[in-house]
């Protein structure tokens, strides 16, 4: 034990990477290798009537083109969610290869593989496409609205209008709760879409052998979920199919919790077809509009103390933009709602949420997975409160925050805590109490301090955590 | 059409016939076989193509073959002699400045560029060096510690192939 523990230890991987031994998927060769690239939709909703190849076969250099009609059309979820849900729920599957409907800008059409990467981009500007293009719509409630356009079939959002999931903690007891309360603060935020900006772009490379076993070494962040995924997306037993990194992956933060957007299914495809291996790398501009951001939010926070400050009730509701194709969608949602009640003892807490499709770029896992977008807006609210109560905001959550041994809304107990202490060392180390007085009337720079607090759920691969809440219509499931 | 393009690599005398348009990243990583100069934005935005040419870190990625007739360029697998590990590179792993890995060639080139040059950089004058390098991982803390740790160790000692030799 003393030889490690305690100790500070060289990174195993160190010597690889301050060399630049180590090899990324982006670095992967394989003999005969082909490049491989995308033609994505320039539409961000529109049915794909014709795909005309004619002209970019006749490139030198072009050795396979697919599209919608000479791949598979299975259905699927690009997150390991599709493989890993638990088995009373149905995990969203929303995507096809190629789909008869491009959902973003940015949405695959065709794809090539040649024998450079310049040949296939240019073969790739000579197909051509006739679209029937769709109205689009990119906000939330305007997706919501009864007059907006239909992204995906119906049965996909039975609940609403191209509302994929709904996640709920109902609590009658709210209602009532408020009543008691002397002051309630009630605020609505926007969340913006953020994205990863993981410094190793999208990659995969895979090899079809003559035998019809597949390699594929890609970015992905989920090796065995991944292999999982693409052996139903392309209907072969998932024995058939290796996913392996290359060793090292640049980067995911969650963008990668599954496939790596398309690459691996793109990269497969095009081997599977060519019989070659093939190659594919997205540039950062694909990077940014094809694979998953931080879900975008519209949140309403309602929150309610009396005046010695003991909040009584917590009542939200979250709308989360989940883009074109579902991701982790429901498991998002479950997150945003599931963290929020956790940080502050409070009697009566509800939520009610829904996750949206609409024209934007798909929205998943990133840094937090809902955490950071349910904390943002009740941590304003606190604040705000803070202000109108009168109450120091570093001592109004000191009162507030949970203990262990209090009741909260997750189904074990909270056994341990150390968040007052927490507060307490931050405010020190920032010398909180110099707050509000850090300006001179005179100066034009204007400094600050604040302070939040957040809570997430901790766990391991590659299932460690399953939360079973039937009673909120509510499963969980973290790889 | 080709040009050929005669410049020194790591130390050694290269020659490379290649496409004029062809930008310095891809003659380092598909002409020449050295990966661990990575692309990550091709724009000049994310610094992971940072080499040194005559002394200097630049993007690799807006470089065309053109302008490196004649150069000296210097990449990450230049840095390391022989077996041993450049002063920049044991410090990144002394001080865990090291996690995905991925722009860390481009920030020791950088580092190396300017330790170069000198040896005992002010804060200022390290985070101007390093501005052009995006990292997504560290939040740059360590990779300051690292590079000054480095310059601890390189103000006092000589380094073989390490610029200044005074």
């Amino acid at each position: 034990m003393t030889k490690f523990v305690g100790k500070s230890m060289k990174k195993l991987d160190g010597v690889d990477k301050v060399t630049g031994a180590g090899t990324f998927t982006s670095d992967m060769v394989a003999p005969g290798m082909l490049f491989g690239k995308i033609l994505r939709s320039p539409h961000p909703h529109a049915k794909v009537l014709k795909v005309d190849t004619h002209e970019a076969e006749k490139l030198l250099g072009v050795k396979a083109i697919i599209y919608r009609g000479n791949v598979p059309s299975n259905t699927y979820n690009s997150m390991a969610a599709m493989v890993m849900a638990v088995p009373f729920v149905k995990p969203i599957l929303d995507q096809q290869i190629f789909s008869e409907k491009v959902r973003f800008v940015g949405d695959e059409v065709a794809a090539v593989a040649a024998i450079s990467e310049k040949i296939a981009e240019a073969a790739c500007k000579l197909i051509k496409v006739d679209y029937e293009v769709l109205p689009a719509v990119f906000d939330i409630k305007g997706a919501m609205a009864p007059d907006a356009p239909e992204i995906h079939d119906p049965e996909l959002t039975p609940v609403g209008k191209n509302i994929l999931a709904e996640f709920s903690m109902p609590n009658d007891a709210v209602d009532k709760a408020f009543e008691d309360a002397d002051v309630i603060i009630e605020e609505e935020f926007n969340i913006n879409i953020v994205k990863h900006f993981q410094l190793e772009t999208q990659a995969a490379l895979a090899v079809v052998a003559p035998n019809g076993k597949v390699t594929v070494h890609s970015t992905t962040q989920s090796p065995h979920s991944a292999k999982a995924i693409l052996a139903k997306v392309f209907h072969i037993p998932a024995s058939k199919i290796r996913v392996a990194n290359p060793p090292y992956v640049g980067g995911a933060f969650g963008v990668r919790a599954g496939l790596s957007a398309k690459a691996e299914i793109m990269a497969m495809a095009l081997s599977m077809a060519v019989k070659k291996p093939v190659r594919v790398v997205y540039s950062r501009e694909e990077d940014t509009i094809a694979s998953d951001t931080r879900h975008g939010a519209v949140l309403h926070v309602k929150l309610g103390a009396r005046m010695d400050g003991k909040f009584v009730a917590l009542d939200l509701k979250g709308y989360t933009n989940t883009g074109a194709y579902a991701s982790y969608a429901a498991e998002v949602q479950g997150v945003l709602g599931g963290m929020m009640g956790t940080e502050y003892k409070i009697p009566a807490v509800r939520y009610y949420g829904h996750a949206v499709y609409t024209n934007c770029t798909h929205a998943g896992a990133m840094r937090g997975f809902g955490a950071p977008q349910a904390n943002f807006a009740t941590e304003r609210v606190v604040d705000m409160m803070a202000e109108k109560l009168g109450i120091d905001a570093k001592e109004l959550r000191e009162k507030n925050i949970i203990k262990a041994g209090e009741s909260w809304p997750l189904p074990y107990p909270c056994s341990s805590s150390e968040l007052g202490e927490c507060i307490k060392r931050a405010a020190e180390s920032i010398g909180w109490e110099r707050r509000g007085n850090l300006n001179s009337d005179s100066s034009h720079i204007k400094r600050g301090l604040g302070m939040a607090i957040g809570t997430y759920v901790s766990n391991a691969g590659p299932t460690s955590l399953t939360m079973t809440m039937p009673m909120w219509r509510y499963n969980l499931m973290v790889p | 059409m080709t040009i050929t393009v005669n410049f020194r690599l790591n130390g050694e005398a290269v020659e490379v016939s290649c496409v004029p348009d062809k930008m310095l990243v891809d003659l380092i990583r598909d002409n020449l076989e050295l990966t661990g100069t990575k692309i990550g934005c091709r724009e000049g935005e994310c610094g992971a193509c940072t080499v040194i040419m005559n002394g200097e870190a630049v993007n690799s990625c807006l470089i065309p073959v053109a302008k490196v007739m004649g150069k000296e360029i210097q990449t990450i697998e230049g840095v390391v002699d022989k077996d041993k590990l450049h002063p920049i590179q044991e410090a990144f792993i002394d001080k865990g400045a090291v996690q995905c890995g991925f722009c860390i060639p481009g920030v020791i080139m950088s580092a190396k560029a300017l330790l170069d040059k000198n040896k005992t950089p002010d804060k200022d004058e390290l985070r101007e060096a390093i501005s052009g390098n995006i990292c997504r991982c560290t939040g740059y803390v360590k990779i300051e510690d690292a590079i000054n740790q480095a310059s601890s160790v390189m103000s006092e000692t000589i380094v073989k192939g390490g610029g200044d030799e005074r």
